[in-house]
């Protein structure tokens, strides 16, 4: 038998245990790390007040997560003045080999469909596994695994044009 | 294959640092009308210690020359920034685009006195409240004087990343520890490197540099406040010096026997001569070469099946007068390919020997006139594969 819902106690240590990574990955998918804190706060408030309807057939970590993106995604909709999910950069002038990591990854970050974004990010700020991904996502874990593969082949394009710079 | 994972890790700790948001538990209990079950107590607010800061700070505050920490930048430092943020840009996705520089605002956040003579750390801060800093080691300015300056923006949040970069300066390989802490009342940064070493540093306006063997790595950074406490820590997950990223680099992109040219082009208005080669690669990996005037990248990757598309665009040099090239392997069963644009037209892309080598007009790197998707199809003229440009709008 599947349980139902969450107790505010463990959204709260949840809250408390990963709040940075929370506010790290919604910063990042607003654009703004004020605005990616009120995002974060909104999901919880979304998480307390629909915590009954939880199901138990996934982790709460991942419903929280779920949740936490959906906010994020909608508040970069209201932030559409400056929507872009990567930082400028003046190019390197100079050997540098991690601002030639940082502006091949900035490349790539930005030329991801949105779907592959959101899979880098969870993987990478949540460290969430592919099966947690897919629970997020909504998808299969075969897609994740596509998914992030493909990312993964446009960065190493990516490297190969920092070569160039 | 370049292992790209630990590269994604470290490079998203500077470009998107971990925040330390405040908690607010209460708030979000009130917004969704619950009440607390307990108090929370909140923590008590750290007080900066004036005096004790102001003696860790002191040996960053050195005198070099003519230039102390909080200097405002001279006219050749600004001038390049301009150079830097407004002249150099991406042709798309973001032609044009700058990060807003203030440079009239550029101080110096670190002065330090190197192996190779002085090396200054000069900051601004941008239109979007980024802080962005760019370094000058005075051994390898230009040789018309011009600081030869590298550097960026990151978010000016409450996180920190430290990294070391290598550089090459008049035959000397040095080291420089870089970093920006942004958590409030930070005041030190203990470094321990893989070697077993360690080391504390000032924090010196959220920043600190220092030189370090370039062939050291960071293990874990502790940053601590005026009183020894650990405000916050990192564990580098992969540790690796720059010249351990550098072999690794060079290995994985090293082919195993001939190239051979596969297409060339003459870029538009320059006729300038690229060339796209391929030979086989390590662990059955296939390698491909893009030669052009300015140097020749290269890539190694798993062989791509029947259907397969691993095409997508480079970008050679920086608006306005860089390329924008399409280019890459294609499957065989792929037999034409079509490029359309938001302005609804279209052109072919010749395949040459399962390669495209392609060059994006300039006048599509304006809104409403980029490219949109490639379209691939089969000998029967079928649909195959689809690819659409993440270009943002």
């Amino acid at each position: 038998m599947v349980g139902r819902g969450a107790e505010v106690a463990e959204l709260e240590a949840l809250y408390r245990r990963l709040l940075p990574q929370f506010v790290r990955a919604a910063g990042a998918i607003v654009g703004d790390d004020g605005l990616g804190a009120d995002a974060v706060q909104d999901a919880f408030v979304r998480a307390v007040r629909e915590r009954r309807s939880f199901r138990r057939q996934l982790p709460l970590e991942a419903w929280v997560w779920r949740i936490v993106i959906n906010s994020a995604i909608d508040a970069r909709r209201r932030y559409r003045h400056q929507q872009e999910l990567d930082r400028d950069t003046a190019e390197p002038s100079i050997e540098s080999d991690l601002a030639g990591a940082d502006a091949a990854v900035r490349a790539w970050v930005a030329a991801l469909p949105e779907r592959q974004r959101l899979a880098v990010f969870l993987r990478y700020f949540a460290d969430l596994d592919y099966r947690a991904i897919a629970a997020v996502l909504e998808v299969e874990v075969g897609t994740v695994s596509a998914t992030l593969s493909a990312a993964h082949t446009a960065l190493r394009r990516s490297m190969r044009e920092v070569q160039h710079s | 294959m370049i292992d790209v994972e630990p590269l994604i890790e470290e490079a998203f700790v500077r470009l998107y640092p971990t925040p330390a948001p405040e908690p607010a538990w209460e708030d979000v209990l009130a917004a969704a009308r619950i009440h607390p079950a307990r108090r929370q107590i909140r923590p008590l607010l750290l007080v900066a210690a004036t005096v004790a800061a102001a003696a860790l700070a002191t040996g960053a505050y050195a005198l070099y020359r003519t230039v102390i920490v909080g200097s405002p930048a001279p006219a050749k430092v600004k001038n390049m920034e301009r150079l830097l943020g407004e002249v150099k840009g991406e042709l798309i996705p973001r032609a044009q685009h700058s990060p807003g520089l203030e440079v009239a605002k550029t101080r110096a956040a670190a002065v330090i006195a190197t192996s190779v003579g002085p090396a200054y750390l000069w900051v601004a801060p941008n239109r979007r409240g980024d802080s962005c800093a760019y370094l000058e080691i005075v051994a390898i300015d230009l040789p018309d004087g011009r600081p030869n300056l590298s550097g960026g923006c990151t978010s000016a949040g409450s996180a920190f990343y430290l990294g070391i970069n290598a550089f090459r300066v008049k035959g000397h390989l040095i080291g420089l520890l870089q970093g920006r802490v942004g958590t409030k009342g930070a005041r030190t940064v203990e470094v321990d490197f893989v070697n077993g070493t360690s080391r504390t540093l000032p924090i010196s306006d959220h920043y600190l540099l220092a030189e370090t063997d370039p062939g050291n790595a960071i293990a874990k950074s502790i940053v601590r406040d005026a009183r020894g406490r650990i405000l916050a820590q990192r564990v580098q997950p992969t540790p690796a010096s720059p010249l351990q990223r550098a072999k690794h680099l060079r290995q994985a992109l090293r082919p195993v026997g001939p190239m051979r040219t596969v297409t060339t082009l003459r870029t538009i208005g320059t006729h300038r001569l690229l060339s796209e080669k391929t030979g086989p690669g390590p662990h059955g990996t296939i390698c491909s070469e893009l030669v052009t005037p300015s140097g020749t990248g290269r890539g190694c990757n798993r062989r791509i099946g029947p259907t397969g598309l691993d095409v997508g665009p480079t970008q050679i040099g920086s608006a306005p007068h860089g390329w924008l090239l399409l280019d890459g392997p294609v499957g065989s069963d792929i037999h034409s390919l079509e490029l359309r644009f938001e302005d609804a037209s279209h052109v072919a892309i010749p395949i040459h020997h399962g390669y495209i080598l392609y060059q994006f007009n300039p006048r599509n790197f304006r809104a409403g006139h980029r490219p949109t998707e490639l379209i691939a199809r089969n000998a029967h003229g079928n649909l195959v594969r689809v690819r659409r440009f993440g270009f943002l709008p």
